[in-house]
């Protein structure tokens, strides 16, 4: 009976984010079979700590969390290189908003956060998707609260540049994989 | 001046009424600057229609199924509980009777049966619509084989009743066959996959109750077949009947 109970939590409780949580990790990792694996993790992991949930109402966000971290761990284990970041560097270009889109399809958004670089896509991602806080994503990350608001603008600068004209490299904040 | 110096926390603010002690000041500021003001309601429309974008993400039909059996594949304990759930409903309904030493034998040595039932506990809680719909047993096997690209026989030691269709469905990463019938208005499916993948040759299990539900894991040859049934008393007499 209590392997049922479990089993309903799950139905009312994850299962109603799981293409959410599914968007988010195909954000996260580009590649859908990854995206898929990531997605069976967390349920993994939220079904072993089900019962830690307190507020239902918080269960996306939650969820999020655990996905978000493990990609987090992931990215860590998986770290090749440590490269010097000047954070607080201001993005080149004016940012225009005359030229911001007007409209945003689902394909343009794969494209321009494919373009962008881990330590950029991650908090973007996370900001865009998970519902959570500047400060929570900086808890998960690891990173300072100044460091994940100044990547988040430089990222959503450079997306917005990139949607905007599609055809320009995001030079300034395309470093390779695995360089967050 | 002020404007450029406010520009990046306007940038940032989750909202025009964020409540958030970062961007209280910037916040005041596009209160009294209209020209802030268009530009953040801009920016914040524009977030909107990048996170629906994102969120738009079509995801594989399987997700729920894979995510899901992936749960009582890789974690040992949540198979325990079901295992011991099962258990204790052949205990409860002993007119299921198999034999008594069903819990512990496949507790320590038949796994597999337990990943198969509770694989195919989920899948039909989450699926109730056929990819097919006929009622036509041949016809529904037919187009599984063709489907999934290997023989899919429909079982000798069941008296099907006329199906409502057949669909396809994940144990983990293996494609299984479903079909899908009606008995006494309660649903049932059963899933027909290789035996010794499964590891369930020879299997001969059931019925158990597992709280609604009915289920059955068995094995003919080379296929492995496992039965859910809505209810517990008609369709599990039910059940009985059609493994004569």
């Amino acid at each position: 009976m209590i392997a049922v109970t479990g089993m309903n939590r799950i139905e009312h409780f994850i299962l109603p984010h799981l293409n959410s949580l599914y968007a988010m990790a195909f954000h996260l990792c580009g590649d859908r079979d990854a995206a898929e694996d990531m997605v069976q993790d967390t349920l993994v992991k939220a079904t072993d700590s089900l019962s830690g949930l307190r507020d239902p109402a918080k269960a996306k966000s939650w969820l999020f969390s655990i996905l978000y971290r493990r990609f987090v761990d992931e990215w860590r284990r998986n770290r090749r290189t440590v490269e010097y970041v000047d954070d607080a560097h201001t993005p080149s270009g004016t940012d225009d908003e005359r030229l911001w889109p007007h409209d945003v399809t689902p394909e343009q958004a794969r494209q321009a956060m494919e373009r962008l670089d881990d330590k950029y896509r991650a908090p973007l991602v996370a900001h865009y998707l998970s519902g959570q806080s500047y400060q929570e994503i900086a808890e998960t990350m690891g990173l300072p609260l100044g460091t994940v608001m100044s990547r988040i603008h430089r990222a959503k600068r450079a997306l917005r540049e990139e949607l905007a004209a599609p055809a320009q490299p995001l030079r300034a904040l395309k470093g390779g994989r695995h360089g967050m | 001046m002020e404007c450029d110096r406010q520009r990046a926390a306007l940038d940032l603010a989750p909202s025009r009424d964020s409540a958030d002690p970062l961007f209280a000041e910037a916040l005041a500021h596009a209160r009294a600057c209209p020209p802030c003001a268009a530009r953040l309601s801009r920016r914040l429309a524009l977030d909107e229609k990048i996170r629906a974008a994102m969120s738009a993400v079509e995801p594989p039909q399987t997700l729920d199924t894979f995510a899901l059996a992936g749960v009582p594949a890789r974690r040992a304990a949540r198979i325990r509980k079901i295992a011991a759930m099962a258990a204790m409903a052949f205990f409860t309904v002993g007119a299921a009777a198999t034999s008594a030493s069903f819990y512990l034998s496949h507790r320590v040595e038949k796994t597999p049966v337990e990943k198969v039932l509770a694989m195919s506990l989920v899948n039909h809680r989450l699926h109730e619509s056929p990819e097919i719909s006929t009622p036509d047993p041949t016809e529904a096997s037919r187009w599984l084989t063709q489907k999934l690209g290997a023989a899919t026989q429909l079982p000798a030691s069941v008296k099907l009743p006329p199906l409502a269709g057949a669909r396809r469905c994940a144990f983990g990463e293996k494609a299984v066959g479903v079909v899908q019938f009606n008995i006494a208005n309660h649903r049932n499916s059963m899933f027909i996959f290789d035996a010794d993948e499964f590891g369930v040759s020879g299997a001969n299990e059931g019925p158990h109750q597992m709280d609604k539900y009915a289920v059955t894991v068995w094995s003919e040859g080379n296929t492995g077949y496992s039965l859910v049934s809505d209810g517990v008393s008609g369709p599990a007499a039910q059940l009985v009947s059609l493994r004569e």
